[in-house]
């Protein structure tokens, strides 16, 4: 009849074989996995960014070798906690619910940002905490859900860099203006001689040009001084009484000096009642001066005016050459570091300094609450330079020394 | 009738600094004492006669403020002013000489010595 035990054996056989040939398989496909995998892992294990991967419920789900190492936490005690709980993150000192800044739209800012001015901090185990660069990237599968994996990098070392290189610019600069001290006002007794003591019209010349160079050199030494303190943020002011007819003075006798043999008429005009003002009187000073100097600059011939206008509660000075101006497209960015005219670096070297007196100047303002800017219809068409600033300083004392 | 002859105590430590402003201060008919640090500063604060102290605020040993506090603890400088001296523009340190008594600050770098001049002559 066709029930045949051989053909059952046969049929069973090969299906047994099947089966094997099968199981064969998976257990290949399963090692080949498990190696996938392990490469995986080991990659994930040995870059230099920390990883961290959380759920939508802000639970941790990846936890690799180097956020251990950065962070305290052993991978296997942390799966399944908070995010919050094993890292903290803090934006500008303060805390960052990160499960849910990742969600929001657009991405906040500080994330998957080249900008180190956003002081980001995860505050290890320990208490430490880490200044740091973050990427985030959220990975939407259908089966498990949104996955968010963050990836963090330590700036601690280029930190550390970067603050070294700024207190070698400090000292340095500091260190300098001594010897400039003694320089300037040698040379100053020089070129003021009087009477029999008069030198020649040769002396006189080779003596000019050493004040102007050696004013040059302050100058560069004031920025640089200047740069590295604001970057530091250590930029603090100091609030006296003074008399802005009192500085404008002393501005008169250093800008006619300074243009030196330029056909410029320098024109001062300045209310005869005295303005008395609560500020940082150095860098009122410095303002002004700045401003004037970059006219001289920027001017080959015609004249260079000085306004000060004294409101209800402020003080308004402008200074208007008819210089070589500015135009429109490069109004904005003049008050940037290193936000020159000349975007070249050797067309800025001819006109000398180093680019960052608008810069400072702004930064000078806006501590002291005021205004700055810039008004010039065009090249060749002259420009406004003018601040702002209370009559009477209110700037918090800062005490960071 | 001449005016009185002002003295000044200058306390600086760097030795170029000292002898240009001696010079500059005696060319102006001032009287010119000095002290090398702060130590010494206090000492002749203590044992001379000053009308107008000008005083470097970064000094070896004592340091500038701390000469500035134990001579406004210890001395009666009613009459007697005391300008300060820096070239570091540490704002926070010079505010701190203002809280504690200083009638002025100079940025030495800035100011030639016509406006040195000036500048003492304002305070006192």
């Amino acid at each position: 009849m066709g029930l045949n035990p051989l053909s059952y054996f046969t049929t069973i056989n090969k299906n047994a074989e099947l089966i094997k040939q099968a199981t064969k398989e998976l257990y290949r496909k399963n090692l080949e996995l498990l190696r996938e995998r392990k490469r995986l892992d080991e990659i994930l294990n040995n870059i230099t960014d920390g990883v961290i991967a959380f759920n939508r419920m802000g639970k941790i789900t990846i936890f690799n070798t180097r956020a251990e190492q950065l962070l305290g936490w052993k991978s296997e005690g942390v799966l399944g906690l908070d995010i919050g709980k094993v890292a903290p993150f803090y934006l500008n000192g303060q805390i960052v619910d990160m499960a849910k800044e990742v969600f929001k739209s657009p991405m906040p800012s500080f994330i998957n940002t080249d900008n180190l001015d956003y002081k980001l901090n995860v505050v290890s185990k320990a208490g430490k905490e880490i200044f740091i660069t973050l990427s985030v990237n959220i990975v939407d599968e259908d089966v498990l859900g949104k996955e968010v994996i963050l990836s963090f990098y330590d700036l601690s070392e280029f930190k550390k860099l970067s603050d070294l290189k700024t207190d070698i610019i400090s000292i340095a600069s500091h260190e300098l203006r001594t010897p400039m001290t003694v320089v300037k006002n040698y040379l100053w007794m020089l070129a003021n001689k009087r009477g029999d003591e008069k030198l020649t019209k040769d002396q006189s010349g080779y003596v000019s040009k050493a004040i102007q160079n050696s004013d040059r050199m302050l100058s560069l030494i004031n920025d640089m001084l200047n740069v590295s303190r604001i970057e530091q943020g250590k930029l603090n002011f100091v609030l006296e009484q003074f008399v802005v007819q009192d500085l404008v003075l002393i501005v008169k006798d250093d800008m006619k000096a300074r243009k030196g043999d330029k056909k410029i008429k320098l024109i001062f005009n300045v209310p005869k009642a005295p303005i008395k003002m609560l500020s940082d009187k150095v860098k009122f000073l410095e303002l002004i001066t700045n401003l004037f100097t970059n006219s001289i600059k920027y001017t080959n011939e015609g004249e260079i005016e000085l306004n000060i206008i004294k409101k209800e509660k402020s003080i308004f000075v402008q200074i208007r050459d008819t210089g070589v101006g500015i135009p429109l497209s490069k109004q904005k960015q003049l008050f940037e570091k290193f936000g020159r005219l000349n975007s070249s670096f050797v067309d800025s070297a001819q006109a000398g300094g180093t680019g960052l007196g608008l810069y400072i100047s702004k930064q000078y303002v806006d501590g002291l609450d005021g205004t700055i800017g810039v008004i010039s219809e065009g090249e060749q068409k002259g420009s406004i330079f003018w601040f702002q600033l209370p009559l009477r300083s209110t700037i918090k004392k800062n005490d960071k020394v | 009738m001449t005016e009185k002859i002002k003295t000044i105590l200058i306390v600086e430590d760097e030795k170029d600094i000292l002898e240009l402003y001696t010079t500059i201060l005696t060319g102006a008919g001032y009287n010119v004492i000095f002290a090398i640090d702060g130590e010494e500063g206090l000492i002749k604060a203590k044992t001379e006669e000053w009308d107008i102290m000008l005083l470097d605020i970064m000094l070896p040993r004592i340091d500038g403020l701390g000469v500035l506090q134990a001579i406004k603890e210890n001395l009666d400088t009613s009459n007697k002013k005391i300008i300060l001296l820096t070239n570091l523009g540490r704002e926070s340190l010079i505010t701190k000489g203002f809280e504690q008594g200083a009638d002025a600050y100079l940025m030495k770098s800035e100011l030639n010595p016509d406006q040195l001049l000036k500048e003492i002559k304002k305070v006192g």
